[in-house]
């Protein structure tokens, strides 16, 4: 595909929306959303804005597969200002992949750590989030190991970015489809 | 041209001087916001207007109100306020030409008052500063003291130990003068009742008026009342002024940042510290208890946007014309938490809930509107 003349609507550096599929399915009626989708980038997090049928508590289940050549050990999102992570015992916060997760006082934070997911293989994951926007926003990013680090070092590295936060980095925006049903 | 003579002298309240040149105009015909103005200056003439009786659509666009005190870098915050009374008087006599008789007695605000006077407009107001007496056809504008500021001028002198009822008095009048945004008559009428009664909540007062000013509770005295520390002494006069001979105003190199006095600001754009919360945390937890998590953290980015001061800013806000130390923050949707200023320092939360809960917010809408 040509590139755009328009410098300034030129967004295909920042939008992917056609290369990395990334889609979901919404069961009005349980309140569930299947999102699924590939993530191939190693510099940027990923901003996701879903269009869901009608604000409220969602469960989300979403599997993302690793094309990069890097191996995820710890992922973190973060909601908009409309949006929290659901925080309590009725509500399953999981992952197959990894085997501790940790929610920020505010809930506008939910880090997965404790595992891994290796190039190639697709990390799924459970959670509930609670918006009043139809259209929320959150922003994900992953941690890979410092090659040179001991395992020691990237536990230790691990448990600081899960207490504070991972950096944030340039953001790569993805608008998420969502095919409602039921 | 009209000739004016003031005459400065040292003592606790301040502005004397420039209550003498004003009472040279009749303050009743001024405008409105130069009548709230002159609160500051002349807080016993009749003629002050208050901020809350504002009677039609508000105050005008751009003018300084009292409650700005709390929302502006106080130095701009005294300019603005002294140019309101400057341009009032100017505007009612007219062209004319005031000397400042003994300007080095003159208080830090009153000097203030006629840095911002000079600035006005060249052509039609000329400042000059004779050493000794001046000379031409008027004499000095003849003193405006009360019978309180006689009193808070003998007791602030006092050498003796304050009664109770003394010392009650003058601490009531230098809330008062913190209150008005007279931070330099306050500072020294405190520092006065510290002295004798070096209570917390004195000393809580000194350091908002020390910080109103911009530099440290222990400073000292920042101009003393002379060479020698003896009230009404001058201090010799400057080298190269020779005595009757009147000499143009000069503002002080650094223009009125430097005129008061006071040493340069922090490094902070506003000169102040954030503000602490002091109280109604209890309010904000009843209504945690049912309120969801979204609103919780919205509530919690504007309480944190009014401790660093940016929350005019960056939030939809509301005066309560009944208290100008009482302002709404539209939080998010209909969501409004309600806040006072306890001093320049501390806040606290007076109501958090919906728009339709909040005690007295349709009159702040409605002066918005």
């Amino acid at each position: 595909m040509a590139p755009l003349e328009v410098s300034g609507l030129d967004v295909s550096s920042r939008v992917r929306a056609r290369d990395i599929q990334m889609a979901g399915v919404a069961d009005i009626r349980r309140h569930v959303l299947m999102i699924s989708g590939a993530i191939d980038t190693v510099d940027h997090d990923v901003s996701v804005c879903i269009n869901l049928p009608e604000p409220g508590r969602w469960q989300i289940i979403k599997s993302e597969t690793n094309l990069t050549d890097r191996t995820w050990v710890a992922m973190q999102a973060t909601t908009d200002e409309d949006s929290v992570f659901v925080d309590d015992a009725e509500h399953l916060v999981m992952s197959r992949q990894f085997s501790k997760s940790f929610i920020t006082p505010d809930q506008r934070r939910l880090t997965f750590h404790g595992g891994e997911v290796r190039p190639g293989e697709a990390v799924v994951k459970m959670y509930s989030l609670e918006t009043t926007s139809r259209r929320p926003v959150y922003a994900y990013s992953r941690y890979s190991p410092v090659v040179t680090d001991s395992p020691d070092m990237t536990a230790k590295t691990v448990e600081q970015l899960v207490a504070e936060g991972l950096p944030q980095r340039p953001v790569i925006e993805v608008i998420v489809p969502v095919t409602v049903i039921g | 041209m009209r000739e004016f003579v003031v005459r400065a002298e040292r003592g606790a309240v301040g502005f004397l001087p420039v209550r003498a040149l004003i009472s040279t105009g009749a303050t009743a015909t001024w405008p409105r916001q130069a009548r709230v103005a002159l609160k500051l200056v002349a807080p016993e003439d009749p003629a002050c207007a208050e901020a809350a009786d504002e009677p039609d659509g508000g105050p005008p666009a751009g003018s300084v109100q009292p409650y700005d005190l709390y929302r502006m870098p106080y130095r701009d915050w005294v300019t603005a306020t002294l140019r309101e009374v400057a341009r009032a008087w100017l505007d009612q006599v007219g062209p004319c030409c005031v000397d400042v008789v003994d300007a080095d007695l003159l208080d830090e605000g009153s000097k203030l008052f006629f840095v911002t006077l000079a600035g006005l407009a060249e052509e039609q107001i000329t400042v000059r500063c004779p050493v000794g007496d001046a000379t031409g056809p008027p004499g000095p504008a003849p003193a405006v003291t009360s019978f309180r500021e006689r009193r808070i001028e003998r007791l602030v002198a006092e050498e003796g130990e304050l009664r109770g009822e003394e010392a009650d008095f003058l601490y009531g009048q230098a809330v008062g003068y913190l209150l008005a945004g007279d931070g330099w008559t306050a500072e020294r009428l405190l520092r006065a009742v510290v002295r004798q009664r070096p209570t917390p909540a004195v000393w809580v007062k000194l350091r908002a008026a020390c910080a109103l000013l911009g530099r440290p509770v222990d400073a000292g005295q920042p101009a003393g009342p002379g060479p020698s520390g003896i009230p009404g002494q001058r201090s010799a006069p400057e080298a190269g002024a020779r005595d009757g001979e009147p000499r143009a105003w000069q503002p002080p190199a650094g223009g009125p940042e430097h005129a008061t006095g006071g040493p340069a600001r922090p490094a902070d754009p506003t000169g102040r510290r954030p503000l602490r919360l002091r109280s109604g945390w209890e309010r904000l937890q009843e209504w945690s208890e049912t309120a969801g998590q979204i609103p919780k953290n919205a509530v919690h980015r504007a309480l944190f946007a009014i401790a660093e001061r940016t929350v005019f800013h960056a939030y939809e806000t509301y005066d309560d014309p009944a208290d100008p130390l009482v302002f709404f923050v539209r939080v998010k949707g209909s969501l409004v938490l309600k806040i006072r200023f306890r001093d320049l320092d501390t806040f606290e939360i007076v109501h958090v809930g919906t728009l339709g809960e909040a005690p007295g917010i349709g009159r702040g809408i409605d002066r918005a509107a």
